[in-house]
């Protein structure tokens, strides 16, 4: 039956209010008319107590979620998730893909679904390794975050949710996945206690809440990429859902980050050693929710995000809004998508065309012959591509001193919320600063030194002229 | 008397003292039962009575769930069985669900 609020076919989340006031409305005639009376007669006679409605696809099953059976709506979901791997070309037969997954539904989608299109690609193996050449297999990971050395929490509630964790991957399988759970402050040291200490006088030397707050995002998201690096994984997969992105959206808005937004809000995100996709950018909570709960995948929120600072208000904002009108979320993603996107947000991988999906190869042959976009400039703490006026301050800096360097390369955002301004605290900053961040503006991040040299010529001192200083 | 299966998650959970599954019993006489049936109305009303310790608003909004609680009579939607007026059964298994964290 066509979905009466024209989104996709029968169960697609966000179109609540709408779907329930054509039900309650039966004198609506025409094709919403008939659709109305197809409900009606598909619904079998009320055995005296309740009265069962039949899927609306399949018609024999009892509906239990947008007039969808269970196996109905589990399809419409996988194969949702499989169109928005493969038409934007997420995993190719010879990745090593790492699913991030941090224990909540959407991840928890992400990984079931992901290991399902594995299993069925090695399902083809076996079937076809006889006869003609068959794809590889790819292969996949999965990653856990342990952020407890941010937050003060209850060692013995989160040890137990890894052991769940860690049952939840050993059943998923063939073919069987390594679990990596990797410390957060594994990042500052290898010893986690000096790693601990370590992080924690970081963040003291963080004033903003907000700042703090992006701060894990930023160390979570570098914590995955060397995980993904470290053990041979050239895909990330995160569960980020619609729910998350718009909030991410406004968040950025309100920061004055609208320059680097769209950056983020791609199915691919290409800017990083590790490219990053995100299958479940169109999938709402409430749908992935109530999947995890039909289908028995266990899930559990092991860290809560702090509940200061303009995330949380935006997060506490957003509900209230959805409150009105579930469709909300969708809207301010749909309306995200009319920005245009960065190079790096498109699909540019360098694989033989036998890998690529046949539908596929003339888009990825014509994105291969057009010119490549001009590489940006990206901050070294989060990533963002740098916009103009950013660009123009990392042009005008006179000092060469490594760690004013460094904070030259950071996006007006960072500075403003990360970056110490004291000079002591900003010193004690730097110092503790992960080397996987500050090395990202020794290696030249996206940036010809040689241009740069170029184009600040003027304002470098020459050699007999006193050095600025020693490096840090 | 009625004996039924209630089940808080997403977070709802920390409104009933971290219980996540209750097994209870409602008497019907309590809830004042309408020709001899107990309805989600009835039973909402019992539940932020008997059930919620702190925080009712994060529950109920009125008469009826906060918007963004997903409520499932026996894992099937409450919408699809006639939401408030959804006529409960004995043994039935009844789940309420926050999806304010979308994980």
């Amino acid at each position: 039956m066509a979905s009466s609020c024209g989104g996709s076919g029968g169960g697609g989340g966000g179109c609540g209010s709408q779907c329930s006031s054509l039900r309650d409305s039966p004198s609506v005639v025409g094709e919403e008319g008939n659709e109305i009376l197809e409900v009606v007669e598909n619904a079998s006679v009320s055995n005296g107590h309740r009265s069962i409605l039949r899927c609306s696809k399949c018609g024999e099953e009892t509906a239990v979620y947008n007039k969808l059976c269970l196996d109905c709506f589990r399809s419409f979901l996988y194969n949702k998730f499989k169109v928005s791997v493969t038409s934007n070309a997420m995993i190719s037969p010879v990745d090593c893909v790492l699913v991030a997954f941090s224990g909540g539904p959407a991840s928890r989608v992400a990984l079931q679904f992901t290991h399902e299109m594995q299993l069925k690609s090695q399902k083809n193996w076996d079937a076809s390794k006889d006869q003609q050449q068959p794809l590889p297999v790819f292969g996949v990971g999965v990653a856990f975050i342990d952020e407890r050395a941010f937050y003060s929490a209850n060692n013995s509630e989160i040890d137990e949710a890894i052991e769940e964790i860690r049952l939840t991957v050993s059943t998923l399988f063939p073919p069987a996945k390594q679990l990596y759970v990797e410390p957060i402050e594994k990042l500052f040291s290898l010893d986690l206690i000096e790693g601990k200490a370590r992080l924690r006088k970081l963040l003291d030397t963080i004033d903003d809440p907000t700042g703090k707050d992006d701060f894990l995002h930023y160390l979570r998201a570098i914590s995955l990429q060397k995980v993904a690096s470290e053990n041979g994984f050239n895909k990330i997969i995160l569960g980020s859902c619609t729910n998350g992105i718009a909030c991410h959206i406004i968040s950025s808005t309100v920061k004055g980050q609208g320059y680097s937004l769209p950056a983020d809000v791609q199915y691919i995100d290409g800017r990083w050693d590790v490219p990053v996709v995100l299958p479940l950018r169109d999938f709402v909570a409430r749908d992935l929710i109530m999947f995890c709960h039909l289908d028995r995948l266990r899930t559990c929120q092991i860290f809560h995000q702090s509940e200061c600072g303009i995330n949380y208000l935006v997060s506490s904002f957003l509900t209230r809004l959805q409150e009105e009108n579930p469709a909300r979320v969708r809207t301010i993603v749909r309306t995200a998508e009319k920005l245009s996107p960065f190079g790096f947000n498109k699909y540019k991988e360098y694989i033989s065309d036998d890998m690529v999906p046949s539908r596929l190869r003339s888009k990825v042959q014509n994105l291969r012959a057009s010119e490549s976009a001009p590489l940006e400039t990206l901050c070294p703490i989060c990533g963002t591509p740098l916009c103009d006026s950013d660009l123009v301050n990392l042009k005008n800096r006179k000092c060469q001193v490594e760690c004013d360097v460094f904070v030259s390369y950071c996006c007006a955002s960072c500075r403003y919320q990360i970056v110490p301004k004291e000079e002591d605290s900003f010193n004690n900053f730097y110092s503790l600063l992960p080397q996987l961040f500050t090395r990202r503006v020794k290696n030249g991040l996206h940036v010809d030194h040689n241009q740069l040299r170029e184009q600040v010529e003027e304002f470098l001192l020459s050699d007999d002229d006193e050095e600025c200083g020693d490096t840090a | 008397m009625m004996h039924l299966t209630l089940e808080f998650g997403g977070g709802l959970e920390l409104l009933c003292e971290s219980v996540k599954s209750h097994n209870v019993d409602v008497v019907l006489e309590s809830v004042g039962e309408k020709e001899g049936k107990l309805v989600m109305r009835d039973l909402l009303c019992w539940v932020k009575t008997n059930l919620i310790k702190e925080r009712p608003e994060m529950f109920l909004k009125g008469e009826t769930v906060r918007p963004g609680v997903l409520v499932l009579i026996n894992d099937c939607d409450w919408e699809l069985c006639g939401t408030l007026d959804a006529v409960l059964e004995e043994k039935d298994e009844i789940a309420f669900i926050s999806t304010l964290h979308g994980g």
